[in-house]
């Protein structure tokens, strides 16, 4: 009767932002990533990738609730960056990474296949 | 002094060990286990696939109600090779649904016979003109045996009812899951330490080779040199019978089992809904479209 739509769980509602930061207001170089509609897919792999910084003091994420669908990501840095910097920078290795084995995924998936036909 | 992209970027690398018409088998490495973990995540959870959403029942005298009917309809796996050329309905510009967000089938069965009558996958038939690519799995070939029982009618007995498949995720209901299996595992590493081997007897040998519930290791007496060797590590499921019987023999140190738990081997069956390389490539694209949705907002609008 009331219950919530089940797409509820990955849609973004209308108008809203996807991310949004908050910073610390006590700790210098701190800062809260509220990811909308995601869950530990992202926030596990955004915060191993942001651990693997050096420049990073602390990252972690967490699920703030069990029926909101949000990922909280919470970044302090040091004084070389700051952690909107660290997390666009960590994104971007992870879409390398990511790039990488898709375009290796293709080709071996070719290269087997090609090998499939040959020896049929 | 900061490291670079190219610096903090991890070089995985990917082997593909087997391919067949339903399941893969590829091994993954030089990388995080959170990046192995997404990926299996996605596979079950987030590659689209169609299934049968909606039932409109206009006859029912069999003996299973109609919910429990429309949960089995949404179970059968369909083709879904086309699910990019489709929308969500709730994307779809139309009204209600319309032929580029659904798929219609039809399904009219009547026992007239003496004898009960199976309802299978295959009565199943696309009303729908435009595609008719969406299908049962099991009508793609001729073979009864794939056909998917769906209740049994005896003499007198109907069942018409018109569905509607429409694409969705595994997160909204498990039937829209492309794969039947999604895991990964660690590399074992077996290794029998060759001097304690030969202080056993032949039939403590013998005894302990078969102690692995798995098949781990083979048993040739011939061998004068080896004659325990590790067939198929691949096999071992960490259970360490081998220890314990190398433990009640009294020599602890005979067998060593570790994981390497830097590669990961992945096997991903499919349900027949998706061929399994389109799942696995299927769910490194929505990964990427994930983390790019969240670079291009953090790009944007950020105070």
């Amino acid at each position: 009767m009331n219950a919530p739509d089940r797409f509820e769980l990955f849609v973004l509602p209308e108008g809203a932002k996807k991310v949004t930061m908050t910073r610390d207001t006590k700790i210098p170089n701190a800062s809260m990533f509220v990811i909308l509609k995601e869950d530990h897919t992202v926030g596990n792999l955004v915060r191993m990738q942001l651990v693997a910084d050096p420049d990073i003091i602390f990252a972690g994420y967490r699920m703030p609730h069990p029926l909101e669908h949000n990922v909280n990501i919470r970044i302090q840095t040091n004084q070389n960056t700051t952690p909107l910097d660290s997390i666009k920078k960590s994104i971007e290795c992870l879409t390398n990474e990511f790039l990488n084995i898709e375009d290796q995924f293709k080709t071996m998936v070719q290269r087997k296949k090609h090998m499939a036909d040959t020896y049929i | 002094m900061s490291l670079s992209v190219t610096q903090l970027t991890r070089q995985p690398e990917l082997d593909i060990l087997e391919i067949k018409n339903e399941s893969i088998v590829f091994t993954l490495s030089n990388t995080d286990i959170s990046v192995a973990n997404a990926l299996r995540r996605v596979m079950i959870a987030e590659v689209p696939t169609m299934s049968i959403d909606l039932v409109e029942f206009e006859a029912n005298n069999s003996v299973l109600c109609d919910e429990f009917i429309a949960h089995r309809l949404g179970l059968i796996p369909l083709v879904s090779d086309n699910v990019d050329k489709f929308n969500y309905t709730r994307d779809c510009s139309c009204s209600e649904r319309c032929d580029q967000c659904s798929v219609e089938f039809k399904l009219n069965v009547k026992c007239s016979n003496q004898r009960p009558i199976d309802v299978t996958s295959s009565d199943l038939i696309v009303v729908s003109n435009n595609n008719n690519s969406v299908i049962p799995v099991s009508s793609q070939t001729t073979e009864r045996t794939d056909e998917i029982p769906i209740v049994k009618l005896r003499q007198g007995q109907e069942l018409r009812l018109r569905a509607i498949a429409k694409k969705g995720v595994g997160k909204e209901h498990a039937k829209w899951s492309p794969s039947c299996i999604a895991t990964y595992q660690f590399q074992p590493i077996v290794t029998i330490n060759q001097n304690r081997m030969d202080e056993l007897s032949d039939k403590q040998k013998e005894e302990w080779v078969g102690s692995c519930p798995t098949k781990v290791f083979g048993y040739s007496p011939h061998n004068q040199s080896q004659p325990v060797s590790v067939d198929e590590p691949m096999r071992c499921m960490y259970c360490l019978e081998c220890k314990k019987k190398a433990e009640a023999f009294g020599k602890p140190d005979l067998i060593s089992i570790e994981q390497k738990q830097d590669k990961f081997i992945f096997t991903v069956e499919s349900s027949g809904s998706l061929k399994p390389e389109d799942i696995v490539l299927s769910a490194i694209q929505i990964i990427k479209a994930k983390l790019n949705s969240i670079q291009t907002q953090l790009s944007e609008g950020m105070i």
